[in-house]
């Protein structure tokens, strides 16, 4: 029975790597931004993974074949529908303009099978609560609604005030617990030295530090370890 | 682009240990089904003793593949067929034709099994 215990182990380790080393090469988004495809995709790659662990008696290499040729196949439709947009258009589908100038398409929405109520949820997380404010509303084919709001309606930009905004810097992390980024210095533009120097002024060391961000102005944001 | 050639690298990497795999176990079933014929046809003309050591041979050669066969069959019917042999070796050294032939038709039926289980084909397929 140990032994039995031991290989279940063993087994899930093996396919937990396979399975992140599969995902890594398809190169997979959130779970909110997936096509259909992709998220089918996903569910067959666990629920494949998931037969070698729970039945010991079938060989491991079937699951990772199964789980590669996946990748394989969603790395090549991912190819096809960059290249080809009647092919995106057959797996992926179409974005759909639900309500335009505040008027909802109810022919489209039958079709869609969407419900009223079902629009004004997802309005209602977008902290839109009057259709009359709504320019355009489009149904993406991941399955969110992207809304653009009527020009009175719409958050006032610096621009609109006529303010020169100073153009925005980017903080970047560039020590995390403890440790330096080597490669987050080249985008903040900025070295060690100034990094020690900025550090020295808080009378504090590398190690001291739980999170380290600088733009390239040499703005910091310092938060030290707990306990120190 | 870069992942597409990672794509391709793998579709290849893939087909290969199938045809590995296949070539694998058509080989495997083919020395088996051999040694087993001979064991066969030597108990049948009352050759005992090279019947007894056609069987052994058949059960090291089995040993030694069976390890190799449980990366890519089920490891229930390697067993299933390991049992077997076992039993036919037992059979042999008691000299019981009819429950030895009976056991190596069961034999060759669980090689052929494998054999047609893990060939390409359209029944396999659906």
């Amino acid at each position: 029975m140990g032994v039995i215990m031991f290989i279940t182990i063993v087994r899930t380790a093996i396919l937990y790597f396979f399975v992140i080393l599969g995902l890594r090469i398809m190169g997979k988004r959130q779970v909110g931004d997936m096509q259909p495809g992709e998220l089918v995709i996903t569910i067959l790659i666990s629920e494949i993974a998931a037969i070698p662990i729970d039945d010991i008696n079938k060989p491991v290499i079937t699951g990772i074949l199964a789980i590669f040729t996946l990748v394989v196949v969603e790395i090549l439709i991912s190819f096809l529908t960059m290249k080809f947009i009647n092919f995106r258009k057959l797996v992926n589908g179409d974005s759909a303009v639900i309500i335009k100038d505040g008027i909802i398409d109810q022919k489209l929405l039958r079709r869609l099978r969407i419900t009223v109520p079902d629009i004004m949820e997802v309005l209602r997380g977008q902290d839109v609560f009057d259709l009359n404010r709504v320019s355009y509303a489009i149904l993406e084919t991941n399955g969110s609604l992207s809304v653009l709001l009527k020009s009175p309606y719409q958050t006032t930009e610096a621009k609109d005030l006529g303010c020169n905004a100073d153009s925005s810097t980017l903080p970047v992390l560039v020590i995390s617990d403890g440790v330096i980024i080597k490669d987050a210095l080249s985008l903040a533009q900025t070295d060690r030295k100034q990094i020690y120097s900025k550090l020295q002024e808080q009378k504090l060391k590398i190690k001291d530090v739980f999170i380290m961000t600088i733009d390239k102005n040499g703005e910091s944001c310092i938060v030290k370890k707990d306990g120190t | 682009m870069r992942r597409l050639i990672i794509a391709i690298v793998i579709m290849i990497i893939i087909t290969l240990i199938c045809c590995i795999e296949i070539l694998c176990v058509n080989n495997i079933y083919t020395d088996s089904s051999e040694k087993l014929t001979q064991a066969v046809t030597y108990m049948e003309n009352d050759n005992y003793t090279y019947a007894k050591e056609t069987v052994e041979s058949l059960e090291k050669y089995w040993i030694r593949v069976e390890n190799l066969l449980s990366t890519f069959v089920n490891h229930e019917e390697l067993y299933e067929i390991g049992t077997s042999i076992g039993k036919l070796k037992a059979l042999a050294n008691r000299e019981e034709k009819d429950t030895f032939f009976a056991e190596a038709i069961e034999i060759k039926i669980l090689l052929l099994h494998i054999k047609n289980y893990e060939n390409l084909n359209f029944k396999g397929i659906f």
